[in-house]
């Protein structure tokens, strides 16, 4: 493998990689707006640009020296992109020097000549690139004082993507996503010089299902979410790691909270599961059930209750029929801990052999790129972890069969909205107690006699088992009047400073618990103690008996991005993690 | 011990010690006082009005056309006392963005002035208006009906930040 010296540090790196590439590889990152990792080189930004130069050889092929005994090197004429110079053998690359710095300044302020300076209304204004290497790597000043280029605000590129031609500057990382990524060559640059400007074909919208990727990857503010826009600043929002639910592929994302309300999803990187993507179903679909249409309290028999005398009360149904008569439906929308505490509660407390779940299959939903056919987030985990009575009989009709043929009186819907489904219809009123375990309103809480609020997957910590039998972690973004003494619970400014009469603080903040807290209480006033204070505490139990899961844990399971079922002993290798452009600072 | 005594008594002089010629020359001060113009306000009736460079309360600028703010929220951010809330907007006009929501509560504003020094559009500024009394604490949350003056009514302070910021 070539080795070449960066900033005098030696790297080596595989043959034909460049020297972008190479740096990164020492966690060091060449100023760039058009290159991205997940893209073909187009190298129109210049913003990469390098002294590059190779030792000085005499004519006998020998390397020459100066006085002091150092190679002398023989610098190039001019500077390269890093981005699409592959690197060599001996290559010296100078990332700091004078010449490199002029550069930088020089390009900064060619793309800056018809910016506008509308940082203040601007979505991407905080974690914009051209803002922070405006910062870094540019001296401040511009030599332009004719008027600025005017060119079209407001072009609808596609259903969820609004352009703003002023702002762009003309990276082609949208074009190249498009053609690419998202299989939809439908933008183009159209004229020339400082006139140049993105628009889509005659008859053609960037209506692709991965399009919104296009507004993360664009370094300025020139992509703007539609459902986003101007929604709020990108520092008043903190950002938490968590999991899309919304299919089994399992993409990383980040939440962006305020005011206890989720606002938007990113994706995260994970070269593993969904590299940079991920769908716009996830972003726009993920988000909404978190905020609106919540049970926030306990209900016995439609009423408000407490914790307490609900909990009592699931008791007292418990206890009042015959095990054989009691169904556990479980759900494979809830995490790892949910669903062992469900198989759990199904043989200690229930006693009932009757315990399933639902498939939720939509064949409608899925390509070829990151969408599955299986809705649900762990159906692979409610497999490992045993959620059935028979496999492969997780369909409504067989599970509505099962009701009738052993007479069930009592049904346990763990997270599942039985009632909604067309097969249950006719089968549940012969049924004497729904006990409901649900997020959201639903048609089941209607019909049931107990609802106990369950948190959502924005809420808990858990982990989720993917369709590539990835086991992968998730971290609460909002706070429940349970889990908002956690550390480490990630808060913006606005969560974390706002007293009780202040109105920007007003988020609600829910009563309601994670399953198996739910469970384990229920567990508790039945006699059993389960010894689990945190979701921890039942992945380590699950760790401990089952052989799939052996030699996980969370801090792993963060440090490796997630492990794969029955392989955690040997995790691949970690790797460098590209985020384009983050909230900077840090907070 | 060594002690200097430093008494009262021992500083004053003879006629001081006396005490009688003391005494008519504080009254002549007095007497001299009454016949010297006043400086006390008849507040409620006669009011202060502050020049350009006082801090009052942190007003929203209002143009013809509108307001100036285009809700960035950097007052917001900078705000040590977090008494800002914005919630912006989109409007059709040529400045996209508009807050749909400016709040201020006068009992967090501690009238530093930073949010009209970060202020991008010279949209918020602090005013001359000093007479800020509440009834209740919903009372002294300031929303835009109460923020937005115009322009007209401004101008001294407009002047004054033209000239020395």
């Amino acid at each position: 493998m070539p080795q070449i010296i960066i900033d005098g540090q030696r790297v080596e790196a595989a043959a034909g990689s460049t020297i972008i590439e190479a740096a990164m590889q020492i966690e060091k990152t060449l100023p760039h707006f058009c290159w991205h990792p997940g893209l073909s080189v187009s190298g129109n930004c210049r913003m990469c640009l390098v002294n590059v130069g190779f030792p000085k050889k005499g004519a006998d092929g020998a390397h020459e020296f100066d006085e002091s005994g150092n190679v002398i090197v023989q610098w190039g004429p001019k500077l390269s992109i890093g981005c699409a110079t592959p690197i060599a053998d001996g290559m010296i690359v100078d990332t700091q020097g004078q010449r490199t710095e002029h550069a930088q300044h020089a390009i900064m302020e060619f793309l800056l000549i018809n910016h506008p300076l509308d940082c203040p209304i601007c979505d991407e204004a905080g974690q914009c690139k051209l803002q922070e290497y405006a910062f870094n790597h540019s001296n401040g000043k511009s030599r332009f004082i004719e008027q600025k280029n005017h060119k079209d605000k407001r072009v609808k590129l596609g259903p969820r993507v609004l352009f703003d031609a002023e702002r762009c500057i003309s990276c082609s990382r949208c074009i190249r996503f498009a053609d690419e990524i998202a299989k939809q060559p439908a933008l183009t640059f159209v004229q020339r010089g400082d006139h140049v400007t993105i628009q889509t074909f005659p008859g053609m919208e960037f209506d692709s299902p991965y399009s919104m990727n296009v507004i993360d990857i664009c370094p300025v503010g020139a992509l703007t979410s539609m459902d986003f826009r101007f929604n709020a600043r990108v520092w008043e929002m903190s950002f938490t790691n968590s999991i899309c639910p919304g299919c089994s592929r399992g993409c990383n994302v980040k939440l962006g909270v305020r005011n206890n309300e989720i606002l938007r999803i990113e994706p995260r990187t994970n070269m593993h599961v969904n590299e940079y993507w991920m769908c716009d179903a996830g972003r726009l679909e993920q988000y909404s059930y978190v905020n609106e249409n919540r049970i926030s309290e306990p209900h016995l028999k439609g009423k408000h209750t407490d914790w307490e005398s609900a909990i009592i009360a699931v008791n007292e149904v418990l206890q009042a029929y015959n095990s054989n008569q009691i169904m556990v439906i479980g759900s494979a929308y809830g995490t790892n801990e949910d669903i062992y505490a469900t198989i759990r509660f199904a043989k200690e407390i229930a006693k009932t052999s009757h315990i399933d779940f639902l498939e939720h299959r939509d064949p409608a939903f899925s390509d070829e790129m990151l969408k599955l056919t299986d809705r649900t987030p762990n159906h692979n985990g409610a497999i490992a972890l045993g959620l059935f009575t028979n496999q492969h009989e997780s369909q409504a009709e067989i599970i509505a069969q099962k009701i009738a043929k052993h007479s069930i009186k009592v049904i346990i819907a763990i997270g599942e909205n039985i009632a909604s489904h067309p097969a249950f219809s006719n089968i549940l009123g012969n049924v004497e107690h729904i006990i409901s375990l649900a997020s959201n309103d639903n048609e089941t809480n209607k019909v049931a006699s107990i609802v106990l609020p369950s948190s959502t997957y924005a809420e808990v910590y858990g982990t989720f088992t993917n369709a590539a039998q990835r086991v992968q972690l998730l971290e609460p973004a909002i706070a429940t009047k349970e889990n908002e003494r956690f550390m480490g619970l990630k808060m913006s400014r606005w969560d974390k400073l706002g007293a009780y009469n202040d109105r920007w603080s007003q988020g609600e903040k829910r009563n309601s618990r994670p399953v198996w807290s739910i469970l384990s209480a229920i567990a508790l006033q039945h006699g059993h103690n389960w010894n689990y204070t945190s979701a921890e505490d039942v992945f380590e139990s699950i760790v401990s008996s089952y052989t799939l899961f052996h030699d996980m844990s969370y801090v792993l399971l963060e440090e490796y991005q997630g492990l794969v079922l029955g392989n955690a002993k040997n995790p691949e290798a970690k790797k460098v993690v590209y985020e384009s452009h983050l909230l900077k600072p840090q907070i | 011990m060594n002690i200097k005594k430093n008494t009262e008594l021992e500083r004053m002089t003879f006629w001081e010690k006396i005490y009688l010629p003391e005494i008519a020359r504080g009254l002549s001060l007095t007497f001299k006082q009454m016949f010297e113009p006043t400086f006390t306000r008849q507040y409620p009736e006669e009011r202060w009005i502050p020049t350009g460079s006082y801090r009052g309360r942190p007003v929203l600028v209002l143009e013809e056309d509108g307001e100036r703010c285009v809700a960035c929220g950097l007052c917001s951010r900078v705000c040590p006392a977090l008494a800002i809330e914005v919630q912006a907007g989109e409007t059709d006009k040529v400045k996209e963005r508009y807050p749909a929501k400016f709040e201020i509560n006068m009992l967090r504003c501690i009238y530093c002035g930073f949010c009209e020094e970060v202020c991008p559009e010279e949209a918020i500024i602090m005013s001359k208006d000093y007479e800020l009394v509440f009834t209740s604490q919903e009372e002294a949350i300031l929303g835009k009906d109460k923020l937005l003056i115009p322009i007209a009514q401004l101008q001294d302070r407009l002047e004054f930040l033209r000239q020395y910021r």
